[in-house]
């Protein structure tokens, strides 16, 4: 079968748009025409667009309080260290008093030279 | 471009404009008239603008194309709730309703099943230069792709219309 020619089609086509073109609204009408349900409806919002946005809201909002919670916690268990560092500074035991001799006496180094040289004089005295 | 003298050149082209949007909403005469007012408004508002560096007829033609686009997609998510609200599912058919409207001889009738077959850039370029008598180049500019690209479109496109039509001959 031969396929249709260019001038068949052009010749369809021109039979389609004289149907067409006589059936054409007036273009006042078309310009002031009242809108069909449709396009009323379809500037409405879509609950479910609604209670998406409100989840997300909400979720954001809790985010937001977990996180400053969080940092509040922080800050109160710092200023708690801080203050019991300076206290075990201060610490002294309940029975420092009974100690004769003081920490530092204890720590430091014996005094060698001084007690050889006592020794040898006293030695010359008895002679 | 004032806005009267828009609305003149709107008034001349009008029934070329009607057969390119009832060509872009599949036939569906409502869904043309709606894609229409939509563009006007557009092009009157000054939403779309006439830049020069076409003619007006194919600036005024892309813009209803992108219009009836936006309005099939309107109304399809529409049609879509609507059922979803009513529980009970019922989507219209476009095509159905398309038909009942056309009310075409029977020749017509048969270039529109047709034309159905082809791909929608097929559709769009071999209406353009059949139907509105566009050279290839025009007929780019509205559908916003290259040259070559819609020469192909409307190579391969012919071919296929061609044959369907062919087929659909009494023997």
């Amino acid at each position: 079968m031969n396929p249709t020619s260019d001038d068949e089609l052009r010749a369809q086509f021109e039979a389609l748009r004289h149907e067409d073109l006589g059936r054409a609204p007036d273009f006042g009408d078309v310009l002031h025409r009242t809108r069909s349900p449709e396009r009323h409806h379809r500037r409405q919002l879509d609950p479910l667009w609604i209670a998406a946005a409100a989840v997300i809201v909400l979720a954001a909002g809790i985010v937001v309080r977990e996180g400053l919670q969080r940092s509040a916690d922080r800050a109160a268990k710092s200023a708690s260290l801080d203050e019991g560092a300076t206290s075990i500074s201060r610490w002294r035991s309940p029975t420092a008093s009974l100690l004769r001799t003081s920490g530092s006496g204890v720590l430091a180094p014996p005094r060698i030279l001084s007690s050889i040289l006592d020794g040898a004089s006293n030695a010359a005295v008895q002679h | 471009m004032e806005r009267a003298e828009l609305e003149r050149e709107l008034e001349i082209l009008h029934t070329e404009c009607w057969g390119w949007a009832l060509a872009c909403c599949r036939r569906d005469s409502e869904l043309a008239e709606d894609a229409l007012q939509s563009a006007y408004l557009r092009v009157l508002s000054g939403r779309a603008r006439f830049d020069g560096r076409s003619s007006v007829r194919t600036w005024v033609f892309g813009v209803i194309r992108v219009t009836a686009m936006e309005e099939q997609r309107h109304r399809r998510s529409w049609t879509i709730r609507k059922a979803r609200l009513e529980t009970t599912i019922h989507v219209e058919d476009p095509s159905a309703r398309a038909d009942a409207n056309a009310e075409s001889s029977e020749q017509s009738a048969t270039l529109i099943s047709a034309m159905a077959r082809l791909s929608p850039r097929q559709k769009e370029v071999l209406q353009l230069v059949f139907y509105h008598g566009m050279t290839i180049e025009d007929a780019a500019k509205v559908m916003n792709i290259s040259i070559g690209s819609a020469r192909t479109h409307y190579e391969r496109g012919k071919k296929a219309l061609a044959l369907t039509l062919a087929d659909s001959r009494p023997r």
